[in-house]
């Protein structure tokens, strides 16, 4: 007991002094992982101070500068003075051009070209490789570099500038001293017309304006027409220039405004493109600058000729079917007729429903014109035979001949052929000829009827009103309207 | 000659003046007879100073440094002191266009007292550490490198730079200026890399101050040609010579053109020469036009020496610019040899004797040679060229025929 006593003192009296440490010490902060992190980006920092070498005095005024200005320095260092002017040229071409348009234009809030900078290295590198190849007197690379940028800046939407490039390319080419073939004269007049007529699309620009746009446009068209005629001239190829989905872009820019039929013609000649171009022209001009008869047909004949010298069937066609308009407009229906026997010739040759239909119609009307209705149902019923009973052009065919009817009186078969073009329509689920052949059949049936309704009103017997009643419950019974005549003979 | 007059001693001031020479800003032993405000070291500052500007300012100095006696209303101080500011600011443009225009001459020596004097003043004027410091200090750099003393140029550029730096809105006069006069400094070095960098700075500040087709940015466009040219990179040269040209050309066709216009309307209003006066007065537009003179001389004579020794010549080019000579010495009024370029330029064409006759005709007639011989030149250039068919040529000489009879009718 006594030494376990003992044991016990032992342990509550004595205290370890040996352990505590005569001076008292915070326990260390375990650190905390930002800590670590931030000092070790701040070593890091000063590290890479250390390595970092000191800028050369150019390299810290590339720092500085604007990137206009470095360009600029960048290109008259190497000698480029022409560039630079241009450049410089162009920029304030572009200020006028917004003043020229004006704070309403969408153009007014797009950043200037100075603050563009793919753009702005796109056209200095470009204007610089065009003045190398001009001092060593390569003026081809000269003027497929312009056309370069001229391409360029059609597909960034920035038609002042294009345009400019395609003059400055058609400058380069009309001079003599240069030696160019008459190729690229040819390729850059049909371009430079492109981009006149893209000036008319501008609603800035005011009506006489667009007049003039349209024949320099002409103008321009008539020279490519005139040098490529007879000679089987490509475009460039702008593959190396551009990718394969900008190439079609500029395809699908190049043939914005042609018919749709001729929008995606696989690589046509120069002197096609001069001919789908220039006829368009002409007929532009002709319909909306023309009011003298004489000037309009003389503008629609050489559209004609245009199309006729590039054997795309359906352009001669519509174009010796435009001119027989203005012919008959002029009231000389001969020749009208003339054109319209032309336009059919080439539909029946080319197996061209819709336009053989179009032409058939066309005679037709002209000899109504003319009083020879025989003659316009013989060409109708013609063509009523040959023409497939879904066709679109049936119903117009059918159309047509119930109203020649109804001039003529002849109700009833008026209304059986508006009734053929209702039912043609329907089946065809042509929704905006529906409405118009219904309201047709209507009247053609009104007509027929509106006789013998009369004459039940005239004689007014008990029999008569109870017809006219059966009749206005049921339109559909419209055989017993007519029998009021039986009767009345009878009695 | 040691006279009373002209020696001070600087033991005889009163305490506390000190004056110094006005060179080189030691104690001053000699006083200008003339003025008696300025102060030399020695007679040979006191010579060279003469020469450079002092004879032309001598007595503008006066009022500017004579002790003013004191003025009771204040309206009269400031307004005298607006005076005083107005005259110094006229006396720092004038001295700089004269140590200019000595520069273009080739006359370095005499170029550094004008920039001396032009700095005192803009120092008294603005504080030391103002912008318009650069320019003198441009013209001290010009003139020391012309004198072959490249480290003192470099001093003095080095000092440009550090003004231009500390002030983010320098004019582009003066900064392409500086750049210009920098990349000199480095072409005389051989350092051709940077120097191109700096002539580039140099056109682009030019061009968006006057436009790019100012004839103040082809001095640029010069200096890089004969880099390119002293690189053998002759179709750079080139084209770069050629825009030289028509720069000064169009700027010479111009103001040729304005001349001759007035002078026109003087004889009809009556005559006015104003010609002796202006090369002495205090007016900058006059040293202005000197300035651009002599460097139109300059670029044209040099670029005129390359041309001929061309194995190739381009004639129509050759032409060009003589008749721009011609009109520079038209303008600086050297009507010898004016006549010597207008005979060579007739030697190229066919059809000289009607001119000549017609010469001979109004010789007596100073103002009209100078109008005739202008348009001789026209004609000249304009046949040689090749662009003038002979109705035009005709027309010419008829208008020419007009006129002279008219003037001896009268």
């Amino acid at each position: 007991m006594t030494s376990l006593a003992s044991k016990q003192n032992s342990f509550v009296g004595k205290i370890k002094e040996t352990n505590l440490p005569t001076k008292w010490i915070a326990p260390k902060k375990p650190p905390f992982r930002e800590d670590i992190l931030q000092d070790k980006i701040s070593k890091e920092k000063t590290l890479n101070h250390h390595r970092q070498q000191l800028l050369d005095r150019y390299e810290k005024e590339k720092l500085k500068n604007t990137f206009k200005k470095q360009l600029c320095v960048e290109m008259l260092k190497d000698g480029y003075h022409k560039s630079f002017r241009e450049l410089d040229f162009i920029l304030k071409l572009q200020i006028q051009d917004r003043y020229r348009v004006g704070s309403e234009h969408p153009v007014w809030d797009r950043p200037l070209l100075d603050n563009e900078h793919e753009k702005l290295e796109y056209l200095c590198n470009k204007l610089t490789d065009a003045e190398s190849s001009e001092r060593t007197n390569e003026f081809k690379k000269v003027y497929i570099n312009y056309s370069d940028l001229a391409n360029y800046f059609l597909l960034k939407d920035d038609p002042w500038l294009s345009d400019y490039f395609f003059e400055k390319c058609l400058n380069i080419v009309q001079d003599k001293s240069h030696n160019l073939d008459d190729q690229f004269l040819a390729e850059a007049h049909s371009n430079l017309g492109l981009a006149h007529e893209r000036q008319t699309t501008d609603y800035t620009a005011k009506s006489e304006k667009v007049r003039e746009s349209y024949l320099n446009a002409m103008e321009h068209f008539q020279e490519c027409y005139n040098l490529s005629n007879g000679k089987d001239w490509f475009f460039l190829n702008r593959s190396k220039a551009f990718t394969k989905n900008q190439v079609e872009n500029l395809h699908k820019i190049r043939y914005q405004y042609a018919e749709d039929h001729l929008k995606n013609l696989e690589s046509p000649t120069i002197f096609v493109d001069a001919c789908i171009h220039l006829q368009r022209i002409f007929r532009i001009i002709a319909d909306r600058y023309s009011p003298i008869a004489q000037e309009k047909i003389d503008l629609l004949t050489k559209a004609y000729q245009v199309c006729k010298s590039s054997f795309i069937g359906s352009l001669e066609g519509h174009a010796s079917f435009l001119l027989g308009d203005a012919y008959t407009e002029n009231k000389d229906l001969d020749t009208a007729l003339a054109c319209y026997k032309n336009y059919f010739d080439i539909s029946k040759r080319d197996k061209d429903e819709e336009n053989f239909g179009i032409a058939s119609e066309a005679i037709a009307k002209c000899h109504e014109k003319m009083g020879q209705i025989d003659k316009s149902i013989e060409y109708l019923e013609k063509y009523l035979k040959d023409a497939k009973k879904m066709d679109k052009q049936f119903s117009r065919a059918c159309n047509c001949l119930a109203n020649i009817y109804n001039a003529m009186g002849k109700y009833e078969q008026a209304a059986a052929y508006s009734k053929k073009a209702f039912d043609n329509s329907r089946q065809l689920n042509l929704n905006d000829q529906l409405e118009n052949n219904r309201v047709l059949v209507g009247l053609a049936k009104a007509h027929a009827n509106l006789k013998y309704f009369n004459m039940n009103v005239e004689i007014a017997s008990r029999k008569t009103i109870t017809n006219i009643l059966t009749w206005k419950y049921e339109p559909e019974l419209e055989e017993v309207l007519k029998d009021v005549q039986d009767d009345q003979k009878i009695e | 000659m040691t006279t009373a007059r002209d020696t001070v001693y600087p033991l005889a001031f009163p305490k506390g003046t000190k004056f110094l020479c006005e060179l080189c800003q030691k104690p001053a032993t000699k006083i200008c007879e003339r003025c008696r405000v300025t102060y030399y070291c020695d007679n040979e500052h006191q010579h060279t100073d003469w020469f450079g500007i002092h004879e032309k300012i001598c007595q503008s100095l006066v009022p500017l440094r004579i002790s003013l006696p004191f003025l009771p209303s204040e309206e009269e101080r400031r307004k005298r002191n607006d005076d005083l500011r107005n005259k110094k600011l006229q006396l720092i443009e004038y001295t700089r266009s004269i140590a200019q225009r000595y520069l273009f001459e080739g006359d370095y020596q005499r170029a550094i007292p004008g920039a001396m004097t032009s700095l005192k003043f803009v120092i008294e004027l603005f504080g030391i550490k103002s912008v318009d410091l650069v320019p003198s200090y441009l013209i001290l750099g010009e003139a020391s490198q012309g004198l072959g003393n490249l480290s003192q140029a470099q001093e003095y550029l080095s000092q440009a730079e550090w003004t231009v730096t500390k002030s983010p809105d320098c004019p582009l006069p003066i900064l392409s200026k500086l750049y210009r006069n920098i990349a000199m400094l480095q072409i005389s070095k051989g350092d051709f890399d940077q120097a191109l960098r700096n002539l580039a700075n140099d056109i682009y500040y030019a061009s968006e101050e006057f436009g790019t087709e100012s004839f103040q940015v082809s001095g640029g466009y010069f200096l890089i040609a004969n880099i390119f040219f002293k690189q053998g990179k002759m179709d750079v040269a080139d084209s770069l010579y050629r825009q030289v040209v028509n720069m000064w050309h169009s700027h010479l066709e111009q103001v040729v053109g304005k001349k001759t216009e007035i002078s026109e309307l003087d004889t009809i209003l009556g005559k006015k020469d104003d010609d002796e006066k202006d090369s002495e007065s205090l007016d900058t537009e006059r040293s202005n036009e000197l300035a651009s003179e002599a460097e139109a001389k300059k670029v044209l004579y040099s670029i005129y020496e390359i041309r001929r020794n061309e194995t190739s010549q381009d004639i129509a080019e050759l032409t060009k610019i003589e008749h721009c000579l011609c009109m520079v010495h038209f303008l600086s009024k050297e009507y010898d040899k004016v006549r010597n370029y207008s005979d060579l330029l007739e030697s190229k064409s066919d059809l000289d004797e009607i001119i000549k006759a017609n010469l001979t005709l109004i010789e007596n007639d100073k103002d009209y040679i100078s109008n005739t011989l202008d348009l001789l030149n026209e004609i000249e250039y304009e046949s040689s060229m090749n662009l003038m068919d002979k109705c035009k040529y005709y027309g010419y000489v008829t208008e020419l025929e007009f006129e002279t009879s008219n003037l001896t009718g009268r």
